[in-house]
């Protein structure tokens, strides 16, 4: 599957000037068309124009503009472990500079041979595998420049590993999905490579041994890079099964997977080869399927996820597998999404669709978005003529002033 | 505004609860930068978060400003009242709400001790990461404040990485929801915005907070070296050689003297700057580093070298460090502690030229840094007594501040600009920028009472004074970074 092919490249504005004058322009028309900056569209569900929208009495519309004239590696000094980038730069690209100088962006940002762009990554807020170890994008962000509504570019945090001057913009801006600006520099903070990591699958037979063990595996003082936990079929042909990506070198891996052996009885603890850890993480990674849909949740909620989820999408041989010890639901399948969406909104959960595939008519924001006043307040500072599509959030709880 | 004004906030607190008395004023005149006070118009002490709600909605109907206030440890006058306004004391609102093991949570109000979640969550196994130095004091609200950090962020990063959710009430009295008990979240972090917001947008209420695996074992070692520039160069080959340790710390000449001095922490004789690296995780894991680490470090020309070979003599090494700067209360009257950053490779360079700027004004200045953050801590000492060293220390201090931002650094890596660093806040942000954080602010907190004069540099400007240092530093209850 390549993602990438299956919408129109949008138009690429030169430079930054060229996005402020577009900026510019589009707030002095007054337009009931919103943008959305985009990168590689590696994950074209992110930039749709939400449902509720569409629907709405005024009829409004998006138009996509790509980032990815603004690329090229900036600055990079390997021993500052820092990287300062253009926001449409190919991830692939950053990846392949790091790699030959040892370093990482180790949270794994996904889809990078999908043509995925680093400012892509950031508004996309989803971080991979790596960062049940190393922390996400949030964590390694360090400085973010974006023009806001006004076609102003702002510069906020530091190209430096520490730094507490000012709001912390960079951090808004993962998971932002272009709604707060059009990024067009990044700097992170890099680590160096893993050692040697390996693929170990602990076959746990059914749900609740896979959850039990894996609640044990995650309090464990050892190092475990990444841990997934995946429904029969996807590692194991039979059984629930946790996939870990421990780090080398080769004996410390040993004696830590000893340890895991150990803290899980009875279930089989198996290394995978090579070729077969390459591809169950590609599996993990990039999430790949017609519809694809990530769904932050806690641990403590799997149980009732797999038991609840909507039979007649598990009988069209829809799939899912939990990343990063629970805290994230993946589904993958094809056709519509109003069942998920129904079923998500039952159980409180907000669906980020990542693919939606030809047959659906929702938008990007799916399930129960839970009001965020924060978001809506900054939406008004940052972008006052509302010239990006609006992020779209349920009725306020008890945000509302209450009489003293 | 007349101090009678406040009879309708007086009138939501029980009489000990709502203080306007000269000794509850000066109590509360300042944080851990003593260097600026101002007396608040009155302090409120809320049992409950209700009870703040309460109070901030009555302080914005009538344009009085608030600061909210923790245990006062901040070094950089974050916490410092307003003259017009009252101190919202948090200390509290100091349950710890829930510790849940599966999900590897603490949920806890915002006047909780920082080491207090730990503590509870010790039994599990677990414990929450970022450690300031004034941990055993300062409150889980002030951290996400200021954001703050501690020796081991730099392998674990600070307060907003270890920040899931939180309740919070805005400038205006809205309480919201951010965030959530997961690792990840759908849409834009605001729990990572909002912290280290310095109070300026509103007060955390209660937070949920992501908790590690405790360590399973560490590996302290104290090295010695003839001069400075060999221990900056060595922090370098250690991340060079793919170690991640848990903290690296630098102590210059000075520093070293001055915790000698105070609590005899035997770091090695002659020494010229010491390095602290502590490696720490699984058994097999830090065997594995602690074998490159000596390897590495005997490369580097150390004049001596010191393993801790157990708990009492890696407390041993870590108490000389944290108690750096209350024990420089031995070489001057006073001190500003500055907290600026360098790129790494810009530290040797860094500490010369502060030498000699040191050298040209007549200042003498102290050395300690998270190395591997190339977090600078310069201990610049005066004499208050003596008319105009205030000033003069202070102009150094910001020469320091610019001298980070010339080498593409941050004029605060931890403490926060609050009210000491704002003056050259504009010489790090553009004016784009620092119109969008006023938009910003304006949304949040349309009357601006929330740590009104912070921050910003068209603040207005505060009282002075020079007394020496914090009552608790004096008396080795908190330690600064």
């Amino acid at each position: 599957m390549t993602p990438a092919s299956a919408v129109p490249d949008p138009e690429a504005p030169e430079s930054v000037r060229h996005w402020t004058d577009l900026i510019r322009d589009w707030k002095a028309s007054s337009s009931s068309t919103h943008l959305i900056p985009v990168g590689g569209c590696s994950k074209p569900g992110l930039s749709r124009l939400n449902s509720a929208e569409s629907a709405a009495s005024e009829p409004v519309s998006t138009q996509r503009y790509s980032t990815r004239n603004l690329s090229g590696i900036l600055q990079y000094d390997p021993s500052e472990f820092t990287i300062s980038v253009a926001s449409g730069t190919p991830l692939e690209e950053i990846m392949a500079a790091l790699s030959e100088n040892g370093q990482t962006l180790p949270f794994d940002p996904p889809r990078a041979q999908f043509g995925a762009t680093i400012g892509g990554c950031v508004a996309s807020g989803w971080s991979g595998p790596g960062r049940w170890r190393y922390g996400g994008l949030r964590d390694f962000i360090l400085a973010a420049s974006f023009l806001d509504g006004l076609g102003n570019e702002v510069h906020t945090g530091a190209p430096v590993v520490k730094n507490a001057a000012g709001f912390d913009f960079p951090k808004l801006m993962v998971g932002s999905l272009g709604r707060l600006g059009v990024l067009t520099r990044l700097t992170f903070k890099v680590f160096p490579q893993s050692v040697e990591p390996n693929t170990w699958v602990v076959r746990c037979g059914d749900l609740a041994s896979a959850t039990l063990h894996m609640q044990t595996l995650t309090r464990l003082p050892v190092e475990l890079d990444a841990i997934e936990l995946c429904q029969p079929g996807m590692t194991d042909l039979h059984d629930w099964s946790i996939v870990l990506r421990v780090p080398g070198p080769e004996a410390v891996a040993e004696s830590i997977m000893d340890r895991v052996q150990r803290n899980v009885g009875e279930a089989e603890v198996r290394r995978l080869s090579e070729e077969h850890a390459d591809k169950s993480w590609s599996k993990l990674l990039h999430v790949e399927g017609e519809v694809s849909v990530r769904i932050p949740m806690t641990p403590r909620q799997i149980e009732t996820v797999v038991q609840t989820f909507p039979s007649e999408l598990t009988e069209l041989g829809w799939r899912m597998h939990f990343g990063l010890a629970g805290n994230v639901l993946f589904v993958t399948g094809a056709g519509d999404l109003q069942v998920l969406n129904s079923w998500l909104i039952e159980h409180g959960l907000a669906g980020l669709v990542l693919n939606a595939g030809d047959a659906s008519t929702h938008g990007t924001q799916i399930g129960m978005w839970r009001h965020d006043e924060v978001v809506v307040r900054v939406a008004k500072a940052i972008d006052p003529h509302r010239c990006f599509a609006p992020l779209l959030f349920g009725e306020p709880l008890h945000t509302k002033r209450l009489e003293a | 505004m007349k101090a009678s004004d406040l009879t309708g906030l007086a009138e939501l607190f029980p009489a000990d609860r709502f203080r306007t008395d000269p000794a509850a004023q000066a109590a509360f005149e300042s944080d851990g930068l003593l260097a600026y006070t101002a007396r608040p118009r009155g302090v409120v002490f809320p049992e409950t978060a209700d009870e703040v709600v309460s109070a901030v909605r009555w302080c914005y109907e009538h344009h009085v400003p608030v600061v909210a206030r923790g245990s006062g440890t901040g070094l950089s006058g974050g916490a410092m009242p307003h003259r017009d306004g009252i101190v919202i004391a948090l200390n509290r609102l100091n349950r710890i709400l829930h510790v849940d093991p599966v999900e590897r949570t603490a949920t806890v109000q915002c006047g909780v001790v920082n080491l207090a979640v730990s503590q509870a969550a010790r039994p599990h196994g677990l414990y929450f990461a970022p450690d300031p130095s004034s941990q055993s004091v300062c409150t889980i609200g002030g951290n996400i404040a200021f954001n703050s950090g501690g020796a081991h962020c730099l392998k674990y990063g600070m307060t907003a990485g270890h920040t899931l959710s939180m309740d919070v009430v805005l400038g205006d009295g809205t309480v919201t929801s951010i965030g959530g008990s997961s690792l990840e979240h759908a849409g834009p972090d605001t729990t990572g915005f909002f912290c280290g917001n310095e109070g300026m947008l509103g007060i955390a209420l209660q937070a949920t907070l992501r908790l590690l695996p405790l360590p399973e074992v560490f590996h302290t070692v104290l090295v010695g070296y003839d001069d400075i520039r060999a221990a900056g160069n060595a922090v370098g080959a250690i991340i060079a050689a793919n170690l991640l340790p848990g903290a690296m710390e630098i102590m210059d000449a000075m520093s070293i003297r001055a915790a000698e001095a105070a609590v005899a922490c035997g770091y090695p004789k002659n020494a010229n700057s010491v390095l602290i690296v502590e490696l720490e995780g699984s058994a097999e894991r830090v065997a594995m580093e602690k074998e490159i680490l000596a390897e590495v470090i005997a490369g580097t020309q150390p004049s001596a070298v010191e393993i801790a070979a157990n708990d009492a003599e890696r407390l041993a090494i870590w108490k000389g460090r944290k108690s750096v700067f209350s024990a420089a209360g031995r070489l001057s009257p006073d001190f500003i502690v500055q907290d600026g950053v360098v790129p790494r490779r810009c530290l040797g360079e860094a500490l010369e030229r502060i030498e000699s700027m040191s050298r040209e004004c007549g200042v003498p200045v102290a050395n300690v840094f998270h190395a591997g953050d190339g977090n600078l801590h310069p201990l610049i000492m005066y004499d208050g007594k003596i008319p105009g060293a205030f000033d003069k220390a202070n102009d150094f201090a910001h020469s320091i501040l610019r001298l980070c931002i010339e080498m593409g650094g941050s004029i605060t890596g931890e403490h926060g600009v609050g009210i000491e660093k704002r003056g050259v806040f504009a010489e790090m942000f553009d004016e784009p920028t620092i119109n969008l954080m006023h938009r910003v602010r304006a949304e949040m907190d349309p009357h601006e009472i929330c740590n009104r004069g912070k921050m910003f540099p068209d603040a207005e400007s505060p009282a002075l004074s020079t007394s020496g240092l914090h009552p608790l530093e004096k008396a080795g209850v908190i330690f600064r970074e």
